[in-house]
């Protein structure tokens, strides 16, 4: 089994809030893991522990074999190769959407090698490519504040495949979308894979039946479950904790 | 695809102010040849302020500290091409220092003015930044260090002529010959060019764009694998070396330097040049600066004591009507229109 992430024993403690308890979880390379769970259940805290947001309290965190635990978010991305889509589109508001992907691209990405560097051909040409791949190619010259919601969302989700990184880590793509919107989202997700490692959160069950292969369910900083999504909706445990509010879950996933 | 590094809007603002200072002189208005000399030489102030504030967001309000670091160099080299200086032989200094007989040379001298605010602001930048002050604190504390840099020049009055500054300095010379008038203005036309010009290819680049990265959203660029303390760091060194060339400039073509040149006074008066003119472009720098100063100017000759008042009121307009300043606000039109060209096309 190729391990590409492994957590050991990984705590977290907020204030004296424990948001993971010895967490062991990890994904193999090339899988496509949902995490799903209640709110507070420690899934955005781990995404956050693995690109160097928050620093652990206890346990280790392995990419490629390499320790990476507390580790900066920029060495996370540039040294190792993990991208991250945010919770609620994370954007740089005032700049084009060429731009945001241009950004993204993991070109010269240090002060001496960006000095009077123009943006190559080719990264036009794979912006250009990622335009149209998630739908926005008429609007590559708009200001990220001025897209809808769901446009941005995929904007950030074309940021990452600018990036290619290694591990994908999407916190909730769907969230505040339509039905309709989701669909797609569903579908450029399918798209992306291809040797890259997804980790997606997500409280949309509709979604989750339409992507997942594998499902890790989480509840109050620990795994309750882990399997196919067909045996994981038929846990009686799973459904107690969160499946049965699961409508309530995705409701407020809407204002998150 | 064409619109992603450049703006295409300013381009002809920018033809327009060329051609405008290109000409002047020919006028033989030597008057007021000599007031807009000066203010090219704060439109190369206005440039430095603009990458630091416009482009990578960090709004400093101590920035005529770099300026006047260059000044107070270059005007120590040229008061002591005779000898011991006026005002430092009034204080007593009866030998000429070691360094002093080194920025005797008026090239040591400039090369020194530019390169000393270079290395201040790195390394102020790169203590600042990488313990991730940022924001409103790096504001405040650039404020602070122009208050204390301006009560320090005061103070050291045997070295910098203290509250009266340091005067009667030679003007711009070439290889030896002093300029006249006209030659002075084109040499520093072409040097406020050449730094736009400059400033303008650095912040097309990917540099720039990363620099607005910054501005726009600072933690999200570093999920992207760049250390946003490395680029504030450099954006602010070679902002202090293009304020400290201004400066350099500033000492021989205004004939002296005082204190208030240096200080906190100064420093907003840039900033309210690029709120005026809009930042974020340099073209709004440059608008800013002749605009504001020649309006204070005109101001001040009509209503005498309450021109600052006018003018005051005048800013005030600007900011609250158009936020973006006044290129901001071109730059919206032009933006427009092209986005309505843009989704016609499908």
């Amino acid at each position: 089994m190729d391990e590409i992430l492994r957590t050991e024993g990984l705590s977290v403690c907020f204030g004296g809030f424990w948001a993971l308890r010895g967490m062991d979880f990890s994904v193999r390379r090339g899988e496509l893991r949902v995490i799903i769970g209640p709110n507070g259940a420690g899934k955005t805290t781990l995404m956050d522990l693995i690109t160097g947001r928050t620093k652990p309290t206890e346990g280790r965190i392995f990419f490629e074999g390499h320790d990476i635990t507390g580790k900066n978010p920029h060495e996370i991305s540039s040294l190792y190769g993990i991208g991250r889509k945010f919770q609620g589109p994370n954007l740089f508001e005032n700049m084009t959407a060429a731009e945001n992907l241009l950004l993204a691209e993991p070109a010269e990405r240090t002060v001496f090698s960006s000095l009077f560097r123009g943006a190559s051909a080719d990264s036009l040409k794979r912006a250009g490519a990622v335009l149209q791949k998630i739908g926005l190619d008429g609007k590559k010259s708009r200001r990220a504040c001025e897209l809808s919601h769901g446009e941005r969302q995929w904007l950030e989700i074309g940021m990452l495949m600018m990036q290619k990184p290694k591990l994908m880590i999407l916190d909730e793509p769907t969230a505040g979308m339509t039905e309709d919107e989701t669909f797609r989202t569903g579908v450029m997700i399918r798209q992306l894979l291809g040797g890259q490692t997804v980790i997606i959160v997500e409280h949309d069950m509709k979604f989750v039946r339409q992507i997942a292969e594998k499902v890790t369910v989480f509840h109050m900083g620990h795994i309750l479950a882990e399997g196919p999504i067909n045996v994981i909706e038929n846990n009686p445990e799973v459904v107690r904790v969160y499946l049965k509010s699961g409508s309530e879950g995705e409701e407020k996933s809407a204002f998150s | 695809m064409k619109r992603l590094f450049s703006v295409e809007a300013n381009k002809w603002t920018d033809a327009a102010l060329f051609l405008f200072f290109g000409i002047f002189p020919l006028f033989g208005l030597q008057f007021y040849t000599q007031l807009f000399e000066k203010y090219l030489i704060f439109m190369i102030f206005a440039f430095s302020l603009d990458i630091l504030w416009g482009y990578a967001g960090l709004m400093d309000l101590g920035h005529a500290v770099l300026f006047g670091i260059g000044g107070y160099i270059m005007a120590l080299g040229l008061s002591a091409q005779g000898g011991i200086p006026d005002f430092m032989a009034r204080c007593g200094v009866t030998q000429m220092p070691q360094w002093l007989k080194f920025l005797c040379a008026p090239g040591a001298a400039a090369a020194l003015g530019i390169i000393m605010p270079a290395i201040m602001a790195w390394l102020l930048g790169k203590f600042l930044f990488s313990s991730k002050v940022g924001g409103v604190f790096f504001s405040v504390i650039t404020l602070a260090i122009a208050q204390v840099f301006s009560l320090f020049i005061q103070s050291q009055q045997k070295y910098t002529g203290g509250f009266n500054g340091i005067c009667g300095l030679p003007g711009l010379s070439l290889f030896g010959a002093e300029l006249d008038l006209n030659q002075s203005y084109y040499a520093v036309f072409a040097a406020s060019a050449l730094i736009f010009i400059f400033c303008r290819a650095l912040m097309g680049s990917r540099f720039g764009l990363i620099l607005q990265g910054i501005r726009e959203n600072e933690m999200r660029l570093e999920f992207l694998g760049y250390d946003p303390a490395d680029f504030k760091a450099a954006v602010f060194a070679l902002s202090g070396a293009i304020a400290g060339f201004a400066g350099v400039l500033y000492a021989p073509v205004n004939g002296m330097i005082a204190p208030n040149d240096v200080g906190m006074e100064f420093s907003t008066a840039a900033i309210v040049w690029l709120a005026v003119g809009g930042k974020g472009n340099l073209t709004g720098a440059a608008i800013g600066t002749m605009l504001v100063n020649i309006i204070g100017n005109a101001l001040s000759e009509q209503f005498g004591p309450f021109w600052q008042l006018l003018l005051g009121l005048a800013i005030l307009a600007v900011v609250f009507f158009v936020p973006d300043g006044i290129s901001g606000g071109l730059l919206r039109i032009f933006e427009g229109k092209r986005e309505k060209a843009a989704d016609g096309h499908g």
